[in-house]
């Protein structure tokens, strides 16, 4: 090899090694961007996983404030806000803005353009964690209700026996036994879709509740299968939800000092029975009247001293009260029914004795019920039923719900509110330990922003 | 020689930043999963009957993937209720989260909310 082959091939080595150094260098640059992506990546979902704790954290202190604010409407109607901001345990604040159109003369619109329709008020809270940042508000309208916050679909004073296939919206609670066979399915309203007796709680077949909820009872719970879905299912129990209710004919919904528990609605037959809305049917004692006849309820008490009977295609229209005094008994049977009406049976008893008993409604057939099915004895249903309202039976020691059949019973929170008599409890339905206050809360809407 | 120098530096420093990224990943993750399961928790206790929302404590297995790898965590929800100073018919409710993640560091996350009885 010559002096000229020994530089060329020098030359070359020095651009093979500057080569080899920019491709390392393009290599590394490259590992730099990509593993820069990376890190960049894990660190911003790690700040991002901390910025959805802290909003999570403002919007549970804004529920907070909406929750205080409502707690201070219930015990004073005419409260008109604000509440300044209030810091919690956690360091997280909250505020609120109140627009209370309770007894407005019309329309409002809250500071966020919220429309508050009269008879309602409108919460504006707003939430803050504690390390500042991200604030987060809610928005809630509420009116005045009767017992939508306790939720009791079915309501007696002796014993609840249903059979067949069954879906109830919201709670049963029972003095005495509860026992369901066949499928069930309770589903929570307004937050409560529970079963509670002050005796003994016996399920065979399929059930299912929400599970938020509970199976509470005093005495056993006998479970074959085992109950799906509820939180707590359990026995002896001894806390305030399984309290007897206090069905001893009182005319008013008031606890006298140191009573305990829910006192289940008794009308004022003075109200129910007056006469400005009334319609009495002459019957002969003691038989029931029997309608094989259309009937036009045209928003009216209907009042069968001695019993009815509805019969055969006899269409019976809303809206409207039937009653039945004496103890006597209320019957549906025939076709295919659809009441928008109250269905109440009274018992012989003059108030406030406690109901001795006697009156009764039963269904035959395919019913459809919108309104409160009440009565002092016992409430019997055979064949496909479907009520929106609620069922309330009692007398002195007793008072069942029984039924067969396909059944679907939902809660209307407001079932109570325009029935005659029933004023008492129109505004709220019994207490714990006789709190004051004036009136319950229902909550409309619920917005987050 | 320089080139073989300067590979090594760079990968032996990237090797050990991806560790890092992969354990900030994985905070994210076990982070994230705690503040939905405390969110669970507030909000199953809202929809609760008033009287019933009482303390409670409930332990969640999550597996959580990152990267391609599984990790099994144990989450231990604390739910407590305790009566709002000087206030009737407020309850505060509690949520503690608290889990050990993946670097063996134990982590906590609390958050709080209020619940009303609508009746008197």
């Amino acid at each position: 090899m010559g002096k000229r082959g020994y530089r060329q091939s020098e030359h070359f080595v020095l651009r093979q090694r500057g080569i080899i150094l920019s491709i390392v260098l393009l290599v590394i640059t490259l590992m730099i961007v990509v593993m820069s992506v990376v890190v960049r990546q894990s660190l911003g979902s790690l700040h991002q996983a901390k910025l959805a704790g802290f909003s999570k954290q403002s919007l549970f202190a804004a529920e907070a404030g909406a929750a205080d604010a409502m707690r201070r409407l219930v015990e004073a109607p005419a409260w008109e806000g604000p509440i300044p901001s209030t810091t919690m345990e956690s360091g997280s604040s909250y505020s609120a803005l109140i627009t209370n159109n309770f007894s407005g003369p019309g329309e409002q619109t809250a500071s966020n353009g919220a429309k508050v329709p009269q008879g309602m008020a409108y919460v504006l809270a707003t939430g803050q964690q504690s390390s500042g940042g991200v604030k987060r508000r809610v928005g809630v309208l509420v009116s005045p209700s009767s017992v939508s916050s306790l939720g009791i679909a079915i309501g007696v004073g002796g014993m609840v026996d249903m059979g067949g296939s069954k879906r109830i919206f919201g709670s049963v609670k029972a003095n005495g036994n509860i026992e369901f066979s066949g499928s069930t399915r309770i589903a929570p309203v307004g937050g409560s879709g529970r079963v509670l007796s002050s005796s003994d709680v016996d399920t065979g077949g399929s059930m299912s509740l929400d599970e938020t909820q509970d199976v509470l009872a005093r005495g056993e719970v006998r479970q074959s299968p085992p109950i799906r879905g509820a939180y707590l299912v359990t026995g002896g129990d001894g806390s305030a939800s399984t309290d007897q209710f206090i069905a001893d004919g009182r005319l008013d919904n008031s606890l006298l000092p140191g009573e305990k528990g829910q006192v289940l609605p008794n009308p004022d037959p003075a109200t129910l029975l007056a006469p400005a809305t009334l319609v009495p049917y002459a019957t002969v004692a003691p038989g029931p009247e029997i309608v094989n006849y259309d009937l036009n309820l045209d928003g009216k008490v209907h009042y069968f001293p001695y019993g009815v009977t509805f019969t055969g295609s006899s269409n019976v229209t809303g809206p409207g009260t039937i009653v039945v005094g004496n103890g006597s008994t209320m019957e549906f049977s025939g076709s295919t029914r659809d009441l928008e009406a109250n269905l109440i049976a009274l018992d012989a008893a003059v108030p406030p004795s406690p109901p001795t008993g006697g009156g009764t409604i039963r269904f035959q057939g395919n019913t459809s019920v919108r309104g409160l099915i009440y009565a002092h004895e016992d409430v019997i249903i055979q064949g496909n039923f479907d009520l929106e309202g609620m069922v309330i039976a009692y007398r002195d020691g007793g008072g069942d719900l029984i039924s067969q059949g396909s059944t679907k019973i939902r809660l209307d929170p407001s079932a109570l509110a325009d029935v005659p008599g029933f004023e008492a409890w129109a505004s709220g339905f019994g207490g714990v330990g006789g709190l004051g206050g004036t009136s319950s809360l229902s909550v409309r809407v619920w917005e987050r922003f | 020689m320089i080139a073989v120098a300067l590979f090594a530096v760079a990968v032996v420093s990237l090797i050990g930043i991806y560790p890092a990224s992969v354990r900030a990943a994985r905070q994210s993750h076990g982070h994230l999963a705690a503040v939905n399961l405390a969110e669970k928790e507030l909000e199953f206790s809202r929809a609760m009957n008033y009287e019933s929302v009482q303390d409670r404590a409930k332990d969640y297995k999550l597996i959580l993937k990152t990267n391609g790898a599984q990790n099994e965590i144990d989450f231990v929800t604390k739910v407590t209720v305790s009566q709002v100073p000087s206030r009737t018919g407020l309850k505060r409710v509690k949520v503690t989260v608290a889990w050990v993640g993946t670097d063996r560091i134990a982590r906590e996350l609390m958050m709080e909310t209020y619940v009303a009885k609508l009746s008197p």
